[in-house]
């Protein structure tokens, strides 16, 4: 699934380009019989074939595969009527010039075939090169950006925990509160840049998903283990089925896309409600909802909570609106569908949606 | 207070060994730097530390080859620094005879913890018959399971998977080297019978316990047996 930043195809030509082709090929066996009128007096009419093949290797050189066949062809006929005696007929007397035309006519649109597909292959080559060097350049910016924003996000985190945890149990509560305050700072900062970064790989199209065997119930729980910042003490409700299926997926970019609809609920839930998590298996498509008992969307909003740099008329926190952007991304490479609904009763409700093959849950042995 | 040992510092970094170091010098170890990989084998050649805190993106040359390196003449602790979250980058180091690794966004309890587990490696060789661990206790010579003090049925291959992750304890064990020891070389590719069986694991683990799952999965790399101290 894996698509580079450059259109690999081969650019279509415009209409005015595609006739001034043509043109070009008429107009080169034109040339050509002018020139071999002159010649055919002192060379024969043999001759003049290598001549016309001569124009035709150099078209295919120059020109699209359709005019170079097209004068191939015409060459044949042109050589044909005026050359071959009887001359100015198309008609051929002897079995060696008959013999001689069809082989003539089948080189001719043999060599113009191939130069012209040689060469597209070289074209389709350079550019392929073009585009490896691009994604090498773009990956190691990537690389080295996210290197050097979360290298000091990493270090403020630590040494500010490391100091809230020197400072417990003292009386300097007030630096205890401040550090604190550096440690959130510093925990939304790198989900702020580890969103930046994941919007980055989605917009160059770099999300390939790598599918392995997934147990749903252990990535649900891995997702609220994860986003246990962001929950702040919410109560989270998870539920599976006992007989849950295997799922093919992709473990971390799923665990991934559901966190960031945990750590969005999280935001917009009502504290004292728990949210929900679940996970169900039905006729190959993998579903999982969050729910939450906030305030919802305005109605005809749904859609417009997935685009970049949204956020909802509700929010209580900041956020760059990337989360859920990001989200629908990484499902959307599996094939799959966010959607966001309003709850009966008040909140929202995120279902993600992947069609993706299942084990059957009986056909494994206990041995 | 005794000594926790010594620990080598191999990261390119200063603002991150600087931080290191506070931490471990904080738990009483002491720390040596190094700035490239060269001058960490180097280091670690003079000094036999007990255990190395290794970053993966040094500029001379990858982390995963010092672990080559490394491996062909120390057994060495080794611990994984990684600002990446690059899965892969992680399963290989640990493929290669990495013991753990600590993400750059670690906290200092974490990483004495990580710490502490990876040095014990070396003293638990020794091969005690018997784990014990908060509810759960194992008895490699009868091939017994119990979790709080009651006994747990479990087939040939989860016990042999228990078995793996039992002996790693607190250690982060990658899918292919569970794989390997429990299925055999062929099955390196066959993530899905680990799945079903970890799966299956932690239902029978879970049931006999109110506790969240013993088995942790560490996403995109493997599974890690919690003990008390992690």
């Amino acid at each position: 699934m894996k698509v580079s930043g450059v259109n690999l195809q081969r650019v279509a030509a415009s209409p005015r380009s595609r006739q001034n082709e043509y043109v070009t090929a008429l107009a080169g066996v034109a040339a050509l019989t002018v020139a071999c009128w002159f010649l055919a007096s002192f060379t024969g009419y043999g001759a003049i074939a290598l001549i016309y093949l001569l124009g035709v290797l150099l078209g295919g050189m120059v020109l699209e595969q359709k005019p170079v066949l097209l004068a191939a062809a015409l060459s044949a006929l042109t050589w044909n009527f005026i050359f071959i005696p009887p001359r100015f007929t198309l008609h051929i007397e002897k079995f060696g010039d008959g013999l001689m035309f069809v082989t003539y006519f089948v080189v001719a649109l043999a060599v113009g075939s191939l130069t012209t597909r040689l060469r597209a292959r070289e074209h389709l080559a350079a550019q392929l090169q073009l585009a490896e060097e691009s994604e090498r350049l773009r990956k190691t910016l990537l690389d080295c950006v996210s290197h050097e924003l979360k290298t000091p996000v990493a270090a403020i985190g630590a040494a500010s925990e490391a100091l809230a945890d020197s400072l417990a149990g003292t009386n300097g509560e007030l630096a205890r509160q401040l550090t604190m305050e550096i440690q959130d700072g510093s925990r939304r900062l790198n989900r702020v840049v580890n969103n930046l970064l994941d919007m980055n790989r989605l917009e160059s199209r770099v999300v390939d998903p790598t599918l392995e065997w997934c147990d749903v119930r252990d990535l649900l729980q891995s997702v609220l283990a994860t986003e246990r910042d962001a929950l702040d003490g919410r109560a989270v409700e998870l539920d599976t089925p006992v007989n849950l299926p295997l799922v093919l997926l992709d473990y971390v970019l799923v665990e991934q896309a559901v966190g960031k609809l945990v750590a969005n609920a999280g935001s917009y839930a009502e504290a004292d409600a728990p949210i929900e998590v679940a996970g169900r298996c039905a006729d190959g498509v993998l579903t999982i909802t969050v729910s939450d008992r906030g305030l919802g969307f305005a109605p005809g909003d749904a859609e417009r909570l997935f685009g970049k740099f949204q956020r909802g008329d509700t929010t209580k926190t900041g956020g760059l609106g990337l989360g859920l952007s990001i989200a629908r991304g990484f499902i959307e490479a599996h094939g799959g569908k966010v959607t966001a609904a309003n709850r009966a009763g008040g909140g929202a409700c995120f279902t993600i949606a992947i069609p993706a093959r299942m084990t059957d849950p009986a056909s494994v042995d206990s041995t | 207070m005794k000594p926790a040992g010594s620990a080598i510092i191999i990261d390119d970094e200063k603002q991150i060994r600087r931080l290191l170091r506070l931490a471990l010098e904080g738990a009483t170890y002491q720390v040596y730097e190094a700035e490239t990989g060269a001058a960490g084998l180097l280091e670690i050649v003079q000094r036999r530390p007990d255990v190395v805190l290794l970053d993966l993106g040094l500029p001379d040359m990858e982390g995963v080859k010092v672990l080559r390196r490394l491996r062909e003449w120390s057994r060495v602790p080794v611990l994984i620094l990684s600002v990446r979250d690059d899965a892969e980058e992680k399963v290989a180091a640990l493929d290669a005879g990495a013991d753990d690794y600590v993400t750059k966004q670690f906290s200092t309890a974490e990483l004495l913890a990580r710490l502490r587990v990876v040095q014990r490696r070396t003293l638990a060789e020794a091969g005690d018959p018997v784990f014990n661990s908060g509810a759960l206790s194992v008895d490699f010579a009868a091939r017994q399971v119990r979790l709080h003090g009651a006994e747990i049925k479990l087939t040939p291959t989860e016990y042999s998977l228990l078995r793996v992750l039992v002996q790693h304890a607190g250690k982060v064990v990658t899918h292919r080297q569970l794989l390997r020891t429990v299925w055999g070389e062929k099955a390196e590719s066959q993530a899905q019978y680990l799945r079903v069986y970890v799966t299956h694991l932690r239902k029978k683990l879970e049931a006999a316990s109110d506790a969240l799952s013993l088995i942790k999965t560490e996403v995109g790399i493997g599974y890690r047996l919690s003990t008390e101290d992690l």
